[in-house]
């Protein structure tokens, strides 16, 4: 135990010293700190606090003032839509990067474990979902489930656990392979306490790094449906949403500026911070990436 | 005799089944390692050699089943372990197959017990058959009964050192939870001081210091790592270690220090290796026995002065014109052995040598040649010992 502690003590010092972690770790509490604060923050509209409250019923956009900090699009607040789609984001980015994780670790590993004609199935069944273009079987699978935030998250669930599938059936495969689990197994050591000792450890947290980087991605590709007008629907409290108010006002980015800098900005910065989370992770989890 | 071995291997055979299409049928076995016999004794050092391929891997992990053996018999310390790692329903079947029809059916040929006892040419069976006709209910009871206790003893008594230092210790754990992770399993310790001075002990004892305890492996180099490899086979004061090409993985001067240190722990912990290798050099400097392998199949087995001085086998003796002599005066002849080993899941018939021997006649490709005691203590399989000359 005592050594856990001092394990814990070198390591975070260590993750002190390096600058781009700690950038990603404040990031990221930021964005936590807004998501649970946001009724204090943007306030809260009625009995439905995921839809940005209607400010006016013109559709042009309205500069920046003190009462709408970020301005109106739409006759949304933007302002509202951005601090309310932190929550959102966070909703998308964890429900979709865990069960794709989840499916695509069962299924991984059982192909992995099983091997022989169950591996063969399980990986065609891989390479058929793999073949079709992500952001079209996503665009085609919500325009067939509906609009709506759930439907989003479904259609990338369902092409989102391939990589983790063959990322986790591979890390597997080699591990078994390596000669310490024939060592542990030569002292006598369980079949079960090998897989939980020795072959999880060395093939989970690959997928844990990727899981924490896919976060922000999912977040953006779900923003990109909700841009294109199938993703949430009108006006929800989601980044993407408010970016589809400013569909037609590209042509005049001097008047709409602030729809597409804000929600954008914050979507940079929350993919850029589960990046370096992710890479931060990568180093604590990797004991030959500790020194 | 019988007290005096250690490790007795009979008839052993190990056979990978290759599967195609998509039924996954078994369309060939790859024969690794077929009908294999010898013996260890207490104390000595068998060098197990012969190129890759050959099988000398494959049975030093079958003797110790991190692969299941197809068929043998592995008696360690007087006792078959054969079935020890069997399921309930599989040990029973090798039992009646190896005990209860063997015997039945040499009772019939020889018609008397004691007969029976008599034409066994193993001291060990020669024990069982006699267990066997007093009670032979009672016998294989007893012997089912020791199959889950014999498991985590004969893991505590059989070790391996692997060989790749690289590959054989986990990235994830620090030394003292590697090398004290035996000690764990067997429970060879009560409390957690208790493991630490255990692994303390043994780290001085294979030449490393106590502050390597909470590092991790990658921070050490080859030779280092071996030595953790063996202290974490060492921890449980085993009676025979497996020497999986211990040392080929590890520059020329580690070498010599592993193989130092393996000499001097053998005789403070009174080990017993089966050091399977390729380069005979080490084989040498560390064996007591050596046994030569060809295709699944052990050709000549003696001890090493008597294999260096006198090979007897033509394959033995292609072998040692192939060690290099540091005397450039000396100019030796080599015997160039032509074509390629052949492939084992489809092996020559006759003597699996043949097609490569340089002085094999009709006779060998048609007759299997037994392996054979043919002076005291060398044993050959080969039609026409000794004819090739160097």
């Amino acid at each position: 135990m005592a050594q856990k502690i001092s394990d814990f003590r070198k390591l975070s010092k260590k993750f002190l010293r390096n600058g781009t972690a700690i950038l990603g770790i404040a990031l990221l509490s930021f964005f936590i700190v807004i998501a649970i604060f946001a009724p204090f923050i943007a306030g809260e509209n009625g009995d439905n606090p995921y839809q940005i409250p209607r400010v006016s019923w013109s559709s042009k956009p309205i500069a920046p003032t003190a009462e709408h900090p970020f301005g109106v699009i739409g006759g949304r607040d933007i302002f509202y839509g951005v601090i309310w789609g932190t929550r959102t984001a966070f909703q998308l980015g964890l429900i979709i990067a865990s069960c794709a994780a989840v499916i695509g670790i069962l299924i991984g590993s059982v192909s992995a474990y099983f091997g022989g004609w169950v591996d063969e199935v399980l990986m065609r069944i891989v390479d058929i979902f793999m073949s079709i273009p992500f952001l079209v079987a996503a665009i085609i699978l919500t325009t067939i489930l509906g609009k709506g935030l759930d439907k989003v998250m479904m259609a990338l669930i369902v092409f989102g656990w391939m990589s983790t599938a063959r990322l986790i059936r591979g890390n597997i495969l080699q591990a078994r392979e390596e000669q310490y689990v024939l060592a542990a197994k030569a002292l006598g050591q369980k079949n079960f306490i090998i897989i939980v000792k020795h072959i999880i450890p060395n093939t989970i947290f690959p997928v844990v790094v990727q899981m924490s980087m896919r976060i922000g991605s999912y977040v953006i590709t779900a923003a990109g449906l909700s841009f294109l007008g199938i993703g949430a629907e009108p006006g929800y409290a989601d980044w993407g949403t408010i970016l589809s108010y400013s569909r037609n006002w590209m042509t005049m980015l001097d008047q709409s500026w602030f729809a597409i800098v804000f929600p954008g900005t914050a979507m940079v910065l929350f993919v850029l911070a589960w990046n370096l989370v992710g890479d931060a992770l990568r180093d604590i989890f990797d004991p030959r990436l500790r020194n | 005799m019988q007290n005096n071995t250690l490790l007795k291997v009979n008839n052993l055979v190990k056979y990978f089944p290759v599967k195609a299409g998509v039924f996954r049928k078994t369309i060939a076995q790859v024969k690794a390692v077929d009908d294999v016999s010898f013996e260890v004794k207490k104390g000595e050092t068998v060098g197990l050699v012969g190129e890759s391929g050959c099988g000398k891997t494959t049975a030093g992990m079958s003797i110790l089943r991190l692969y299941e053996p197809t068929a043998g018999q592995i008696i360690l310390d007087g006792k078959d372990t054969s079935y020890y790692f069997l399921s309930r329903r599989k040990a029973k079947k090798f039992l009646k197959k190896q005990y209860t029809e063997k015997f039945e059916k040499m009772k019939q040929k020889y018609s008397s017990e004691d007969q029976v006892i008599k034409n066994l040419n193993d001291e060990f069976n020669k024990q069982a058959a006699k267990d066997y006709f007093e009670n032979p209910h009672k016998f294989i009871e007893k012997m089912m009964d020791m199959r889950i206790k014999g498991r985590s003893e004969f893991r505590r008594k059989a070790q391996m050192i692997f060989q790749d230092p690289y590959s054989s210790l986990n990235p994830r754990h620090r030394v003292k939870t590697i090398v004290g992770e035996g000690a764990k399993i067997n429970e060879l310790v009560e409390n957690k001081d208790e493991l630490k001075a255990m692994i303390e002990d043994i780290l001085k004892k294979v030449g490393l210091s106590v502050d390597h305890m909470s590092r991790f492996p990658h921070e050490f180099s080859g030779g280092q790592r071996q030595r953790i490899g063996i202290a974490r086979a060492l921890i449980l004061k085993p009676e025979l270690i497996v020497c999986d090409e211990a040392v080929s993985a590890l520059d020329v001067s580690i070498q010599a220090q592993i193989l130092n240190l393996l000499n001097s722990l053998q005789k403070e912990f009174n080990l017993t290796f089966l050091f399977i290798a390729h380069d005979l050099a080490v084989v040498k400097h560390i064996s007591d026995r050596v046994a030569v392998m060809y295709l699944g199949k052990i050709v000549e087995y003696t001890t090493k002065d008597q294999l260096f001085e006198k090979p007897l086998h033509p394959y033995t003796v292609a072998l040692m014109s192939a060690i290099p002599n540091p005397d450039p005066e000396n100019k030796s002849h080599r015997i160039i052995l032509e074509g390629d080993v052949p492939s084992p899941i489809n092996p020559p018939s006759g003597c699996p040598f043949h097609p490569r021997c340089p002085i094999a006649k009709d006779v060998c490709s048609k007759e299997v040649p037994q392996f054979k005691e043919i002076e005291e203590g060398h044993k050959v399989a080969c039609l026409f010992p000794g004819k090739l000359k160097r």
